[in-house]
């Protein structure tokens, strides 16, 4: 998927980089209460996609919390949307990110700052998975 | 109810009161959102006290005066020019407005605004009940409240509070609206704590009854009003039910707030809440349930609800209590005075471009669409006044930015004319509006309201009158201006290279109706009006393909409104093709290649064009010698869009 979607991370400097948990299972989600996160405990895999020269690469680390993080962004994915995603054709896949992050199935969080972001070179890459930049009081 | 359009809107016109103060109609202004007009530490100016005299004179049986922070750190500030309470050397400023909303006769009410989550403009950090991620970028990174910030911030409101009072206001406001300090605490969504301040929704209520006894105490004699969710839009990260929003407000009217102002959204809610999008009205049901749960307690509400005769029935149906109405009064201060006057066809409507929230969130001052003086009401150079020399002006075009340029400098005696080559006002807002998916009435109500204006102000209009050189010619002298306001057309000429370039149809020729595409369609452009005709033909079936040039689509959309483009995008099944550049037409479709030299070719029966847009500026050299003084505005000067039309249009009637 991510080389499919390479030109979403054309702008993205080395070393920027997208976390995803998943949500359930992890003891990481009291509930409907996303805020758990912040008080997890213990390890859990995280996939992470950091910015190399010349693309995106996935690797998989360990997940401590929230005070920890060392990501820029957080996706926090369901099971049922790991399920969906994992199924889908890779063409189909970016589209069902999309939708799953509107939905609420897909969780997302974000550890830097807007100006941070933007020098980052994240506009494409937010812009393109639908989340609002600013504030949206729509 | 001396006043013809009272009568018939009597719910709405008769007295009320709130605590111990009398109210001359039951319309209140809401504090809306800040307006970023004041200094970066807090201070009011001049250009903010000049807003505020224009809201104080709208009408309102109540003015909320917009929300100040009440903490010295600024850990409460959300945005970056907002105005600060937390000490006296404030108070003059504030002490002026209530007075201008004393002499327009109604009770005075200052909001304070501690903004939590979305606070700390100015700091590293915002400060929350828990420590939850920021899901927009815009906001700062939390910190988790001590028992003792707690206790500093209630202190802090009652600070704030007494000082509103002392400054001349005869009420407070607290707000949770749309996703503040208070808000924080009560929703499940932010509040994770595990003491006295989290958990149940008792205890999650802990911090706003604090707050109400406190500010109660400070200030016993005079109204407090609170703004809560009637529904959060947050269930899917973990926020309120509605049910929980009314718990949350029984334990406000239990406490003995005098007033609930209803609310609907948070600022990072993925859905729409007051955006063109949502009908008016759609929200009524949260009003209706608070009156019916709360009879005994003053409820009033507003959220998409723009219209004072809707505003009257509610009344009537006991949906709630008092009209609040904001953004309707920035697109046009004199809303409530047409409505009493019966002049409602002379209202300039809010459209719900959120042109407003676009700029907040770029630390912007607000403007809006609709309204050209908003923000710069201290401007003489914004203001109508009599023209010392009253001139013949011919303008052509009748689009926003004509007319609007016609009737501001009719409404300063001069002599209007306007020449349109087609049979009808409007301009191509005519096409675009009709395709819009969120709301075209919205929009038509755009051509409507300068319909109205330039019948009243006895503006003549020539249809169906070109205007080039030979027509000049044929009127030389009778003229002392021309302003060209002809807008832009879609430029063809830069597919000219692209072989089958001839089968190519316009855009606007679809919007307008002119042209009908086959049920196939690739739509290259996707801009606003490629996007807007892309979805509407979408709806009505057609197959539709965007072809985009650039990286992303809706580059030219206003930043609060762009995610909608998107999603429907999604949701009509619109395949949309970026980085992508049209190479060439035939009988089967278009050839398109991609910015790695790939090339597809989609089969389609029509390939409409709509960008990019070339402004029509020819005039400008046909007419150079043969008129005193030549302007241009809209489009025709640079291709933009509605409000910059609008602006224009009026900068220029304004100054001729």
């Amino acid at each position: 998927m991510l080389d499919r979607h390479q030109p979403m991370f054309a702008d993205m400097v080395p070393g920027a980089s997208v976390g995803l948990v998943r949500r359930e299972g992890s003891g990481i989600q009291p509930g409907k209460h996303v805020g758990g996160l912040a008080s997890a405990g213990g390890e859990i895999p995280m996939m992470l996609w950091t910015v190399v020269d010349g693309g995106m690469v996935a690797s998989l680390v360990q997940f401590r919390g929230l005070a920890d993080i060392k990501v820029d962004l957080l996706l926090v994915v369901g099971d049922r949307a790991v399920g969906n995603l994992a199924t889908a054709s890779a063409e189909e896949r970016m589209p069902m990110l999309k939708r799953l992050i509107r939905s609420g199935d897909v969780l997302f969080f974000v550890f830097r700052t807007k100006f941070e972001l933007q020098d980052a070179g994240y506009e494409d890459f937010l812009d393109t998975l639908g989340l609002a930049f600013l504030g949206a009081c729509r | 109810m001396s006043r013809p359009g009272e009568a018939k809107l009597p719910h709405l016109f008769k007295p009320g009161q709130i605590g111990a103060f009398k109210t001359k109609n039951m319309i209140k202004y809401g504090a809306c959102c800040v307006s970023n007009y004041n200094t970066r530490d807090g201070f009011i100016t001049p250009r903010e006290l000049a807003r505020t005299r224009v809201i104080a004179g709208t009408g309102a049986g109540i003015i909320t005066n917009q929300g100040a922070y009440p903490d010295p750190l600024g850990e409460g500030k959300a945005y970056f020019r907002q105005v600060a309470l937390f000490d006296d050397k404030f108070l003059p400023q504030f002490e002026t407005i209530a007075q201008y909303i004393h002499d327009n006769g109604a009770v005075a009410i200052q909001q304070i605004l501690h903004a939590g989550r979305y606070g700390g403009i100015d700091l590293g950090y915002c400060i929350q009940p828990s420590v939850v991620p920021q899901t927009l970028p815009h906001f700062r990174p939390p910190r988790e409240l001590s028992k003792e910030g707690i206790q500093d911030i209630v202190r802090q409101h009652a600070e704030a509070a007494k000082r509103s009072i002392r400054a001349g206001f005869d009420g407070t406001e607290v707000t949770s609206f749309m996703g503040y300090l208070l808000a924080n605490f009560n929703s499940r969504f932010t509040n994770q704590r595990t003491d006295e301040y989290g958990g149940s929704v008792e205890n999650r209520g802990r911090f706003m009854r604090e707050l109400i006894d406190a500010i109660k105490q400070a200030t016993p004699e005079h109204p407090l009003v609170i703004r809560l969710n009637g529904a959060e839009l947050m269930d899917r990260w973990g926020g309120n039910s509605e049910d929980e929003c009314f718990e949350l407000m029984q334990q406000a009217v239990d406490c003995g707030v005098d007033m609930i102002s209803v609310t609907v959204g948070w600022q990072e809610a993925p859905e729409s809440s007051i955006g063109r999008d949502i009908p008016p009205g759609h929200w009524n049901y949260l009003s209706a349930k608070a009156k019916k749960m709360f009879p005994n307690t003053l409820i009033t509400f507003g959220n998409r609800l723009p219209d004072p005769v809707m505003a009257n029935q509610c009344i009537a149906d006991g949906v709630f209590d008092f009209w609040e109405v904001c953004r309707p009064l920035l697109a046009d201060p004199e809303l409530i005075h047409k409505a009493a006057e019966d002049r409602l066809d002379e209202v300039r409507r809010c459209i719900g471009s959120l042109n407003c929230l676009s700029r907040l969130f770029r630390d912007l001052p607000y403007t809006c669409a609709m309204n050209p003086q908003l923000g710069h009401e201290v401007e003489p150079e914004y203001q109508i006044t009599p023209a010392a020399v009253k001139k013949k002006i011919m303008i052509i075009g009748a689009g926003p930015a004509g007319l609007e340029a016609a009737i501001t400098a009719r409404r300063r005696g001069h002599d209007v004319t306007i020449f349109e080559k087609s049979d009808r006002v409007g301009g191509n807002l005519h096409g675009y509006s009709t395709n819009d998916l969120a709301r075209p009435d919205d929009l038509i109500s755009v051509i409507n309201y300068y319909r109205t204006m330039i019948g009243k102000l006895g503006i003549e209009v020539r249809f169906n009158t070109e205007a080039n050189a030979k027509f000049m010619r044929s009127i030389l002298h009778q003229f002392d201006v021309c302003i060209i306001a002809a807008g832009a057309r879609t430029d063809l000429g830069y597919y000219r290279h692209v072989p089958g370039h001839e089968r190519m149809v316009d855009a606007l020729d679809v919007a307008r109706g002119t042209a009908k595409p086959g049920k196939r369609v690739v739509m290259v452009g996707a801009g606003k009006i490629g996007l807007t005709l892309a979805e509407s033909l979408a709806k009505q079936g057609h197959q539709v393909t965007l072809v985009e040039e650039a990286k992303s689509i809706a580059s030219d959309v206003m930043p609060s409104f762009k995610w909608r483009h998107s999603a429907w995008v999604e949701e009509l099944d619109i395949k949309t093709l970026t980085s992508t550049t049209l190479v060439g037409m035939d009988d089967e479709g278009a050839l398109v290649r991609n910015n790695k030299g790939e090339e597809t070719r989609i089969p389609a029966d029509t390939v409409v064009v709509s960008g990019p847009r070339k402004a029509n500026h020819d005039l400008f050299n046909d007419f150079l010698w043969m008129i005193d003084e030549l302007h241009g505005a809209g489009d025709a000067v640079i291709p933009r869009g509605l409000d910059a039309s609008i602006h224009e249009g009026f900068r220029i009637g304004v100054r001729i």
